[in-house]
């Protein structure tokens, strides 16, 4: 746990401690599970942007894509549809906004910026239009307390979504450690030219790294209607930006070829902490965009310095 | 010959067109610069201002800012070229809006504001709701919280630091300590959604676990708070037994549903279509047949409150049937 994440450990450590001192309600169980419960819809989505950072690229959608897949979780189960079937629907929704992507980035030349800003629009438009803007309200449907003990309920002291989490981290890890897509992945983001030279379908690693980001999506919409009992039409406006920061934070590279999903957890678990500590300090949330912004520059910053004194060695 | 012959009947075809578009130039047009068209309580505002407007036989239109003040005083420029009658606007920011209305003014067009006063403003329609003191819609908010849970423990969630919405904590403040209320913490979701406001409950929650009841500016953000109840395992009042008080604002259609399905004590319901109709009668004192020495310079929106108690009297806001004189006005409360 040395070198990339030493600053933004070191960094939550000392947080951490200022809570502990300051708050006594901070270290209690149930807030610390209320922190990661609270977070495992930017958990999982930046789970997904890693794997699409990794590859020297950056899915401007994914919240969208989110929210739009909420949608559909809500519109199949307001149509009583099984729960299975809805949860298959979201899910394959989800991978396909992501294919759309990836298509139009490995097939048709688009730069990755151009087609997530486009279809970042996009998928919100199509959650504002599916249903005029309106929530979807599931709390009194059938298929909701499957959902919503999902989201709510425990197995023994720890929460299910945090066993959900783990359970994320071990796949998402294992694929990029374990896996021939893995190590393409990486090879691929750090030199995409070099990597095709050596016989790697560049454009099927990118495809497939963006239809991890579209399934990731579609997990994080379904702990996102669970935990608000129902689809809202509307996304949080900075939950990208939560997202993305969480994963440079983490110390995967913007620039590609670098990273992990250990990091990613890191990061997620400093930015939540700070929002929990800001709330629980009663400071006002108006600062939680300097602090986490700061902490970005900070983390992504110690980063480039490390990289420096590498080279000069 | 025949190629003059042509140019002479377009040129008569153009002017019957023309003679044509004059005689609907005698009907009034009005216009409404909307803050956010997304929104579904400022498109009843126009569902009801286009309704006002044909009982009068005007025409009426709205322009959307999407929230940037920018966009709004490009729009109202637009209406003031347009020869519009008379408009009515959702100020987003005054000081950028004022030399826009001066403009109109300078043209002759009456402006009317929702829930906006200051320069260039000829006259508002308010809601209810936005006034405060004795009597008003939120002091019966902290009426109601006080008798269910006498010297109850409150959170009170704010919203962006947008001069109308500080107003509300304001008067919630102001009230819930008259009624005996003990105000918690005060949290701010900024980001106006639901989503953003379960974290904040659910962090609060941690911290004072034994809060009696929730007031939130918005719906969105009462929402949030009643999904970080159940989250907690925790249950809502909803008008008898126990459980946690949580109050919302706007009667959006998703927190009528939650208070029938449990998750909602209250909101209070501004009247966004009778709004609209309210901006037309307003108009219509400065303009048309109607047009009045001295039109009132305020006219108040009946707001109302829902709970399960009353919920069965609800009527959707495009069921309900207005016209110029049955719109729902009231006086202002004192303070």
């Amino acid at each position: 746990l040395t070198g990339r994440y030493t600053g933004v450990l070191a960094a939550l450590a000392v947080v951490c401690a200022y809570l502990a001192l300051t708050e006594d309600v901070f270290l209690t169980w149930d807030n610390l599970m209320n922190v990661a419960k609270s977070n495992t819809v930017v958990f999982v989505l930046a789970i997904g942007a890693t794997f699409v950072i990794i590859s020297a690229g950056m899915d401007l959608s994914a919240a969208s894509a989110a929210t739009a897949a909420g949608m559909i979780l809500g519109l199949t189960m307001d149509a009583g549809w099984g729960i299975v079937l809805v949860l298959a629907a979201t899910l394959a929704f989800g991978v396909v906004l992501g294919l759309l992507n990836g298509l139009m980035i490995t097939r048709l030349g688009i730069s990755f910026l151009v087609v997530t800003l486009g279809t970042l629009a996009i998928y919100q438009s199509f959650a504002l239009v599916v249903n005029g803007g309106q929530t979807i309200s599931l709390f009194s449907k059938p298929g909701f307390p499957v959902l919503g003990d999902f989201v709510n309920d425990d197995i023994g002291p720890f929460p299910v979504l945090l066993v959900f989490d783990l359970v994320v981290l071990l796949v998402a890890g294992g694929v990029l450690r374990y896996t021939g897509f893995g190590r393409s992945l990486f090879a691929v983001g750090s030199n995409p030219e070099a990597a095709r030279l050596n016989g790697i379908d560049v454009r099927r690693v990118v495809l497939i790294a963006y239809a991890i980001a579209g399934l990731a999506a579609g997990f994080a919409s379904i702990v996102q209607v669970g935990r608000l009992t129902g689809a809202s039409a509307q996304a949080d406006p900075t939950l990208l930006l939560t997202v993305i920061a969480a994963v440079l934070i983490g110390g995967t590279a913007y620039t590609g070829g670098e990273g992990g999903v250990l990091g990613t957890l890191i990061g997620v678990v400093f930015l939540g902490v700070v929002q929990n500590g800001l709330t629980l300090s009663d400071v006002s949330s108006f600062w939680q965009g300097a602090v986490s912004g700061v902490t970005l520059i900070a983390a992504v910053g110690l980063g480039v310095l490390r990289e420096r004194i590498t080279m000069r060695r | 010959m025949k190629l003059l012959a042509t140019a002479v009947a377009l040129v008569l075809a153009v002017a019957a067109c023309g003679d044509s578009s004059s005689g609907d130039s005698d009907a009034m047009k009005v216009a409404y610069s909307n803050p956010v068209g997304a929104q579904p309580g400022q498109q009843d505002i126009v569902f009801g201002f286009k309704g006002g407007a044909e009982e009068l036989g005007w025409s009426a239109t709205s322009i959307d800012a999407n929230l940037s003040p920018d966009k709004q005083v490009a729009d109202i420029a637009t209406m003031v070229n347009q020869g519009q009658d008379g408009i009515a606007s959702w100020t987003l920011d005054a000081g950028a809006a004022a030399g826009a209305y001066a403009q109109a003014k300078s043209a002759g067009i009456p402006v009317v504001g929702v829930n906006s006063e200051g320069p260039g403003i000829d006259a508002t329609v308010w809601w209810e709701l936005n006034l405060c003191g004795a009597g008003s819609p939120i002091d019966g908010v902290t009426q109601y919280i006080a008798d269910a849970r006498p010297g109850a423990k409150v959170l009170s969630v704010g919203g962006p630091p947008v001069p109308s919405i500080q107003a509300y904590e304001k008067c919630f403040a102001e009230n819930a300590e008259k009624a005996g209320l003990t105000i918690l913490a005060k949290a701010h979701n900024t980001k106006d959604t639901a989503a953003t406001a379960q974290p904040i409950v659910a962090d609060l929650l941690t911290k004072h676990p034994d809060v009696d009841a929730i007031w939130a500016y918005n719906d969105a953000s009462a929402l949030g708070a009643s999904a970080a109840l159940i989250a907690d395992g925790r249950k809502v009042y909803d008008g008898s037994g126990d459980g946690v008080i949580v109050f919302g604002q706007n009667g959006d259609v998703d927190a009528i549903a939650a208070i029938r399905e449990h998750r909602l004590t209250g909101t209070l319901d501004p009247d966004p279509v009778a709004t609209g109709w309210a901006l037309i009668k307003a108009l219509s004192g400065f303009v048309g047949e109607d047009k009045a020495d001295d039109p009132p310079k305020e006219l108040v929106v009946k707001s109302a409150l829902w709970t399960l108690e009353n919920i069965d009297d609800y009527t959707p806001p495009r069921e309900r049937q207005y016209t110029l004189a049955t719109v729902p006005l009231v006086d202002a409360p004192p303070g």
